[in-house]
C-alpha cells in the first residue's frame, strides 16, 4: 500500500494503527473547532456533512481503522457539541436521534467504501507495476545475452516491485556457484552479515536444502520442515529456480520489513521462472558454441583427410621419384638432370611446408585458438615481411604501389604477411608467366585498403563467393596442372576477419581478379607519430 | 679449415648438415645433447656453433647462456616456425642469428659466412669510415652520404644507423637496439623504434618496402645486411 509507508514508514502494525488513530482524532477535533469557531452549525443546515469529509479523508489517507474511528468520533463529537441538548450524549428530539444514527451509518459505509476503493486502486497499481516489471524483465532476457547482466536486470526489476533490502541469484554451475547479488540500500550489508551468522547456527544451509529438496522456503504457510533449518531471518525467501525438473539455482531475497503478500509471492515465482529461462538459455548457448566448434573441426578434419590423399601425395610422389632416380644405378645421369631433379625435390618440400603451415593456421583459426599479436606496424615493414617470404623470381613479378609507406596499420605482422603472401602467390599462380601482379594500398572512407590485382583467368563465373570456402577449387582449375588445395584463400579470409577486416574478391573488366583487404584504420597515421622531438639534424 | 660444432638431438639433421658442410670445407664436430655440446666446445674451441633450441635435458637456451660466459664463437640457433619469443630469448642470451626449420643448406652457409665475417661488435679499434655499397658513414664527422649526397639524419636516427652498421649481418632484437640507442629504460618501446627505422629507411633506402640495408626480422628486430640480395647481384652482373 503506497500511501502508508509514505506517511508511516518502518513501523509495526500496532504502532501504525495508533498513529493513524491519533491523526484521525486530531482531524475530528480540528473539524469540531472550525465548526464551533465559525458558528457554522447555526448557518449551515447539515453540519454533519463536514464530519463526513473528515471520515473520507481519513479513509483515503489512513486506512480502514482510522476511518471507523473517525466515524465514531465524528458521531460523538457531533452529538456532544452540536445536537441539543449540547454537551450531553443524550438527544432530545427523536428526529435528531434518527439523523445522528443515519450520520453514523453513512459515515461508516462511506468510510468503508472509500477504503475499499483505495485498496482497489493500490492493487491495480501494484499489479500494473508487477506486469511492467515482468515485461521489463522479459525484455531484458531477450535483449541481454550475458548471463550476469540479464540476471542483474531481473534483480533490478524485482527491486522496483518489492520492498527488498537485498536479493541474490545463486546459479549452480558445473564446478562452482555463480552469485549475482544486489543491495537495494546501502546499510543492508551489515544486516546481511548477521543473517549469515544466524544461518550458520542452524546447521543446515537453506540454499543446499532448497537445491536438494526442490522446495521453496518462506513462500507458504506452515512449512513443516522449518524446524530442520532452525531459525531463519524474518522475511527471507529461498525460491528454487527449476527448469525441466532440474534445479538450476536459487533466488534468495530478503524483505525489508514484512512477510510477502500473496501477490508479491506471485511476482517472486514469475521472476524465478524468468531467471530459469535465462540460465537455461545461457547453458544452451554455451553447449551450442562448443558443438559448433566441434562440428567445424570435424568438417575440417574430414575435408582434410579426403584431400590429403591427393594433395599431399602429389608432392611426395614427385620427391620420391626424383630421389629414386638419383639413387638408381644404371647409366650415369647428366649433372644438369641431377640438378633439375634435386631442384624439384627442394621445390616440392617447400610446397609441402607451406601447405602444412596453412593447414595448421586454418585449424587454429577454426578451433578459435589463434590469438593475434596486434602492433602498430609501418606499412613498408609489413610489405617487406611479405616479400621476404617469396622467392626472388616471384618478387620480380610483383609491382608495389604504396599510398604512403609510413602509414601504420594495427595488425599481427606475421599473420597479415601470410595473408598477403597467400594472395600474391595465388595471383602469381593463376597469371601468365610474363604478367605482373600489382599490390596497391590506399586509404578510402577511413578504411585502409590493400588490393592485389592480377591478369589471370579471373574468378569462376557464378562461383565468386565460393573461392573462400576451404578446399574449394574452381572446376576449370581442377583440370589444370596448377597445384593447390584451396586452403590459402579460406585461411586468408579467416585471418583478415580476425583483424576486424573484410576480404573480398571481384573480377576486373579487362580480365583478371582483384582481391581487396579492407582494414579499419588506426586511430592516427604514422605521419603524426613519425615526427618526433629530435627534429634537428645531426650537424 | 673452419671448425663447426653442431648441437642437435635429431641424428638425421646432423647427418645431412655434416654431409653438406664437409663438402664445403668445414670441419664438423657433432653433439646430440647440450651437455656433450658444451664439452666439445671446451675441447675443440670451434669457430662457429650451430645450436638447436629444443632439446631434452639441457636446452639450447641453457647451452647458449653457458657458452657465452666463456666463448665468443658465433652461435646460430635453429628454431621452429612461430616461436618468435624463443628466438628473441636466444638472441638476447647472446646468439648471433637464427634459422627456422626447415631451412636450406645454402641459407645456412650464407648466414655462417655473414657471422664469421663480422667484426666483433665491441668495436675496440673501429674504422673511422664505414662503407657499404653507396652508403658511407663518417663516424668522426657524423656525416652520412648516399652516393656522395649528404643525408640529413636526426641524432637518434644517426645513433641507430651507427649501432647497426657496427653489427652488420647480425640480428639485433628490438630490445637490444632500444637499450643501446635509447637506454635500458626504453627497452620495451618498440613503436618508437619502428617509427625511427621507417624514417631512416625513407632517407637511405631506394625502396623502403624492399630495403637494401635495414632488413626487418618480423617481430624480432632488424638486421643490417652486409651482402646484397641475389636479385641485386644479378642486376649488377647483367
Amino acid at each position: 500500500m503506497p500511501l502508508h509507508p509514505l506517511l508511516l514508514p518502518q513501523k509495526t502494525r500496532t504502532a501504525r494503527a495508533l498513529i493513524s488513530g491519533a491523526i484521525a482524532t486530531l482531524g475530528v477535533a480540528l473539524m469540531t473547532l472550525i465548526i464551533a469557531g465559525l458558528h457554522l452549525d447555526a448557518s449551515v443546515a447539515n453540519v454533519s456533512m463536514l464530519y463526513l469529509l473528515v471520515v473520507i479523508v481519513a479513509a483515503l489517507t489512513l486506512g480502514r481503522f482510522a476511518a471507523v474511528l473517525a466515524s465514531l468520533q465524528s458521531f460523538l463529537a457531533f452529538d456532544w457539541f452540536f445536537v441539543n441538548p449540547r454537551y450531553q450524549l443524550t438527544v432530545s428530539d427523536p428526529a435528531e436521534w434518527l439523523a445522528l444514527c443515519m450520520f453514523l451509518l453513512t459515515a461508516t459505509v462511506t468510510g468503508q467504501l472509500t477504503v475499499l476503493l483505495v485498496n482497489r486502486i493500490e492493487e491495480r497499481e501494484q499489479s500494473r507495476k508487477e506486469t511492467e516489471a515482468l515485461a521489463q524483465a522479459s525484455f531484458s532476457v531477450t535483449s541481454e545475452l550475458d548471463l550476469v547482466r540479464a540476471l542483474e536486470s531481473v534483480l533490478n526489476q524485482l527491486g522496483e516491485v518489492l520492498n527488498l533490502s537485498w536479493a541474490e541469484f545463486l546459479i549452480v554451475q558445473e564446478d562452482r556457484r555463480l552469485c549475482v547479488k544486489k543491495y537495494y540500500q546501502a546499510d543492508s550489508a551489515q544486516k546481511e552479515d548477521q543473517q549469515k551468522i544466524n544461518a550458520g547456527e542452524s546447521g543446515v544451509d537453506p540454499i543446499n536444502f532448497v537445491i536438494n529438496e526442490k522446495i521453496a522456503i518462506g513462500m507458504g504457510p506452515g512449512e513443516h520442515f522449518s524446524k530442520a533449518l532452525g531459525p531463519l531471518a524474518q522475511g527471507a525467501v529461498y525460491q528454487p529456480i527449476i527448469v525441466e525438473d532440474r534445479v538450476l539455482g536459487v533466488l534468495h531475497l530478503q524483505a525489508k520489513s514484512n512477510v510477502f503478500q500473496t501477490g508479491e509471492k506471485k511476482v517472486i515465482t514469475s521472476m524465478s521462472n524468468l531467471a530459469g529461462l535465462i540460465v537455461q538459455r545461457d547453458r544452451l548457448m554455451k553447449i551450442e558454441a562448443v558443438t559448433e566448434a566441434i562440428t567445424k573441426t570435424e568438417r575440417l578434419k574430414s575435408a582434410l583427410l579426403s584431400m590429403v590423399s591427393h594433395d599431399f601425395r602429389s608432392p611426395l610422389t614427385s620427391i620420391k621419384t626424383s630421389v629414386n632416380s638419383l639413387l638408381e644405378g644404371g647409366d650415369p645421369i647428366s649433372p644438369e638432370t641431377q640438378r633439375n631433379l634435386l631442384l624439384a625435390v627442394d621445390h616440392e618440400t617447400d610446397r609441402l611446408n607451406r601447405l602444412i603451415d596453412n593447414i595448421l593456421d586454418l585449424s587454429c583459426l577454426e578451433a578459435g585458438v589463434l590469438s593475434l599479436k596486434l602492433e602498430e606496424t609501418p606499412l613498408a615493414e609489413l610489405i617487406e615481411s611479405t616479400l621476404n617470404t617469396l622467392s626472388e623470381e616471384e618478387n620480380d613479378r610483383i609491382l608495389i604501389k604504396l599510398g604512403n609507406e609510413q602509414d601504420e596499420i594495427n595488425v599481427d605482422c606475421v599473420l597479415m604477411a601470410q595473408v598477403l603472401r597467400n594472395l600474391l602467390e595465388n595471383a602469381l599462380k593463376y597469371s601468365p608467366k610474363d604478367a605482373k601482379v600489382e599490390l596497391e594500398t590506399f586509404v578510402e572512407d577511413k578504411k585502409f585498403l590493400i588490393e592485389i590485382k592480377d591478369r589471370g583467368r579471373g574468378l569462376p563465373k557464378s562461383q565468386e563467393s565460393l573461392v573462400f570456402t576451404p578446399f574449394f577449387r574452381a572446376t576449370e582449375v581442377k583440370e589444370t596442372s596448377i597445384p593447390g588445395m584451396g586452403l590459402g584463400l579460406a585461411l586468408s579470409k579467416g585471418l583478415v576477419e580476425a583483424h576486424q577486416g573484410v576480404l573480398s574478391a571481384y573480377n576486373r573488366e579487362a580480365g583478371g581478379a582483384v582481391f581487396r583487404i579492407t582494414l579499419p584504420l588506426s586511430s592516427d597515421t604514422g605521419i603524426s607519430k613519425a615526427t618526433n622531438n629530435d627534429e634537428s639534424t645531426n650537424h | 679449415m673452419m671448425k663447426v660444432l653442431i648441437i642437435d638431438d635429431e641424428p638425421q639433421i646432423i647427418r645431412a648438415l655434416e654431409a653438406g658442410l664437409e663438402r664445403n670445407n668445414y670441419e664438423i664436430f657433432k653433439a646430440s645433447s647440450g651437455e656433450a655440446g658444451l664439452d666439445l666446445a671446451a675441447v675443440h674451441n670451434p669457430d662457429i656453433i650451430i645450436l638447436d633450441l629444443a632439446m631434452p635435458g639441457l636446452t639450447g637456451f641453457d647451452v647458449c647462456k653457458q657458452l657465452r660466459s666463456w666463448s665468443k664463437a658465433p652461435i646460430i640457433v635453429l628454431s621452429v616456425r612461430k616461436s618468435e619469443d624463443d628466438k628473441i630469448h636466444a638472441l638476447d642470451l647472446g646468439a648471433d642469428d637464427y634459422l627456422v626449420k626447415p631451412f636450406g643448406l645454402r641459407e645456412l652457409m650464407a648466414r655462417m659466412r655473414a657471422v664469421l665475417r663480422r667484426i666483433p661488435s665491441t668495436g675496440e679499434h673501429q674504422e673511422s669510415v664505414f662503407q657499404l655499397d653507396d652508403l658511407q658513414i663518417d663516424f668522426l664527422k657524423r656525416l652520412v652520404t648516399i652516393g656522395g649526397n649528404e643525408v640529413h639524419l636526426t641524432p637518434k636516427e644517426y645513433d641507430l644507423l651507427r649501432y647497426m652498421s657496427m653489427n652488420v649481418d647480425r640480428v639485433l632484437t628490438h630490445r637490444q637496439l632500444l637499450s643501446e640507442v635509447w637506454g635500458p629504460e626504453y627497452a620495451d618501446d618498440t613503436h618508437t623504434l619502428r617509427v625511427h627505422v621507417a624514417n631512416l629507411r625513407t632517407k637511405i633506402e631506394k625502396r623502403p618496402e624492399r630495403p637494401r640495408f635495414i632488413q626487418t626480422e618480423t617481430r624480432i628486430g632488424y638486421r643490417f645486411r652486409g651482402e646484397k640480395r641475389e636479385e641485386e647481384l644479378q642486376e649488377l652482373k647483367s
